[in-house]
């Protein structure tokens, strides 16, 4: 009973990868269950997944999130939610489920009315708030969000978030007592960073052998401050570079127009999607990675690039402030064009500091390994269900 | 016992159209009948429960989620506080044999929802469909609308529709077997006791 069998919502999972959450639930999932745990991830459909499958013995339930049309985005999460509560419920029945665990707000409702309508508690974790992805909450769309996360948190028997940084944002945002937080950090497999491939050769896609690379791999949104590293481009125009910007975002066809307006378009690839063997090889080939973020609740691209044994240059903003060290597991700067490109200097003229910085940095990543995460993850079930019996919220058969 | 729970968006005070009006004559007939009631609906204030009578007893649900873009935002957050209140109906009263009766499209989703987890029966009560609200439209919000129409005629156990025209679309436009839905004319004599009827019998029917 204390380690119960869970059941994890939430609206991705691969193949269906939107931005960071699928990444996070497939490798704690597998995590788990290494420990023993039954875990079961009820998510959206995607082209071509199976409607169940177990992936690594996390029994994954794919469900229609599209057999009714809606006119926008927030009726198509509402009615995703209204699908997977109708779906989900045999899950629950057949599987012996005892502890949901949502991941944020895109599952919320589901998550609330299943832990009503069974009883059963719910742990949530909250990846970013609202109100810290667009620093403020400024009109009905991000207002409603932001009530749709308050409301996820005071149903939650317990809330996990990512960084001391996240605990003072949802504190802040939400008015929930701390004791109710724990915090778990995110977690890397560096397995994957360690596959033997021919480095030289992939690196040659990008940048001939004498130019130095320059990577930033993320989504091309606002939050993470990538317009500046592509302003600092032209802060660099005397050094032998190549610019390699991975990722996708409604950022995208501006920040291509804005790099030809700088005349950069020779230096700087704006890749878009590129698969994750690609960008695994690019972390290991790259001079420098660059994360510019304005608001990073903790910063899995800083573990990935922490594995591979890339150096960095960051803001340090949020959680990239505590996974890393400024000068002594990467480099800080301000969130400036100029400011990013002193520091994108300095690693690149200096080969002695940046390989002070990344192999101190690839120690530092060995503790946020999955087998850790699962473990104090575990620990919340644990506790919360230890509270669950003793409590008298519970259905008829208990 | 049998103890039917009215879901439905107005219930006065709150009144919006004449759907108010029909389910407090509903719950007055039901009544009179010796029927205990409960009325499941929603109120713009926080969550209160309001005992009218020994035999009528209203359940008034607040959104959790404080703005909305739509009615349809709006509306589905409320589905999931309507769970929540059926729900602890459910575990407090053991014994009763609780029926759903869902007033037009908007409590649809947890009428389902407690179906599928509870094995409650329902009836769904249709006053209007959007196809006669707005023929023809193709506009997505009015698709929205026809989507949880259709969804709450597959998964009603009994269908109640106003008239024969209506129940032409139902069994037509959405392929719904002719003796699953029942014609009930508002006006019509015998009316409540009918609806009892209907009551009873999927009662029966999950039952056996």
């Amino acid at each position: 009973m204390l380690t119960p069998n869970i059941l994890m919502l939430s609206w991705e999972f691969p193949p269906r990868i939107v931005g960071g959450l699928a990444p996070h639930v497939y490798e704690l999932s597998r995590a788990l269950v290494k420990k023993g745990v039954e875990v079961h991830v009820a998510t959206c459909d995607f082209p071509g997944a199976a409607a169940y499958e177990e992936v690594d013995g996390v029994k994954v339930h794919r469900v229609d999130s599209y057999a009714y049309p809606t006119p926008d985005f927030a009726t198509w999460v509402s009615m995703m939610n209204v699908n997977l509560k109708r779906e989900v419920s045999s899950i629950i029945t057949q599987n012996d489920i005892k502890l949901i665990h949502a991941h944020d707000w895109l599952v919320a409702s589901a998550s609330i009315g299943l832990k009503h309508l069974f009883r059963i508690p719910l742990v949530v974790t909250i990846h970013s708030t609202e109100h810290g992805r667009r620093n403020g909450v400024h009109n009905d769309y991000q207002k409603m969000i932001s009530s749709t996360e308050a409301w996820l948190t005071r149903e939650a028997w317990r809330v996990i978030c990512c960084s001391k940084y996240m605990v003072k944002e949802i504190t802040s945002a939400f008015e929930i007592s701390d004791y109710r937080l724990d915090i778990i950090p995110n977690g890397i497999d560096p397995e994957p960073f360690k596959t033997p491939m021919n480095l030289t050769e992939m690196r040659s896609q990008f940048a001939e052998p004498n130019e130095k690379l320059v990577l930033y791999v993320g989504r091309l949104v606002q939050e993470k401050g990538v317009a500046n590293l592509i302003e600092a481009t032209s802060h660099l125009s005397d050094l032998r570079i190549k610019f390699v910007i991975v990722g996708e975002g409604y950022l995208k066809e501006e920040l291509i127009k804005r790099v030809k307006e700088l005349g950069q378009d020779k230096r700087v690839y704006v890749t878009g999607f590129l698969e994750s063997e690609t960008i695994r090889g690019l972390f290991r080939t790259a001079d420098t990675c660059v994360i510019p973020s304005l608001y990073e609740p903790f910063g899995i691209v800083a573990l990935e690039a922490m594995t591979s044994g890339a150096t960095i240059v960051t803001s340090g903003s949020g959680g990239l402030g505590e996974i890393l060290e400024n000068d002594k597991t990467a480099l800080f700067t301000y969130n400036t064009p100029e400011s990013i490109a002193w520091g994108i200097r300095k690693i690149l003229t200096n080969p002695q500091y940046a390989e002070s910085l990344r192999r101190a940095a690839q120690i530092r990543a060995k503790s946020y390994e999955w087998k850790a995460i699962a473990t104090s993850t575990l620990g919340t079930y644990t506790r919360v269900m230890s509270e669950y019996q003793k409590a008298i919220w519970k259905p008829f058969e208990t | 016992m049998l103890t039917p729970v009215i879901l439905t968006w107005e219930y006065p005070p709150r009144i919006i159209g004449e759907l108010a009006h029909y389910v407090e004559n509903l719950t007055a007939d039901l009544n009179k009948a010796k029927i205990p009631v409960k009325v499941v609906t929603c109120h713009d204030q926080k969550y209160k429960y309001e005992k009218r009578s020994e035999l009528l007893e209203i359940f008034w649900g607040s959104n959790p989620v404080e703005t909305h873009i739509s009615i349809l935002t709006w509306c589905l957050t409320l589905n999931s506080e309507f769970e929540r209140i059926i729900s602890d109906i459910f575990y407090d009263k053991r014994g009763i044999s609780l029926i759903m009766d869902v007033q037009d499209w908007h409590f649809v989703p947890a009428a389902v929802s407690l179906k599928r987890a509870h094995g409650l029966p329902f009836v769904f009560t249709l006053h209007s469909l959007e196809e006669q609200r707005a023929p023809g439209s193709t506009y997505a919000l009015s698709s929205c609308i026809k989507g949880l129409e259709s969804m709450g005629l597959q998964e009603a156990d009994l269908v109640l529709a106003k008239t024969d025209q209506m129940k032409a679309i139902i069994t037509k436009s959405y392929n719904i077997p002719n003796e699953k839905v029942i014609v009930l004319p508002i006006k019509g004599s015998n009316r409540t006791r009918n609806i009892v009827n209907a009551y009873k019998l999927i009662a029966a029917s999950r039952e056996v």
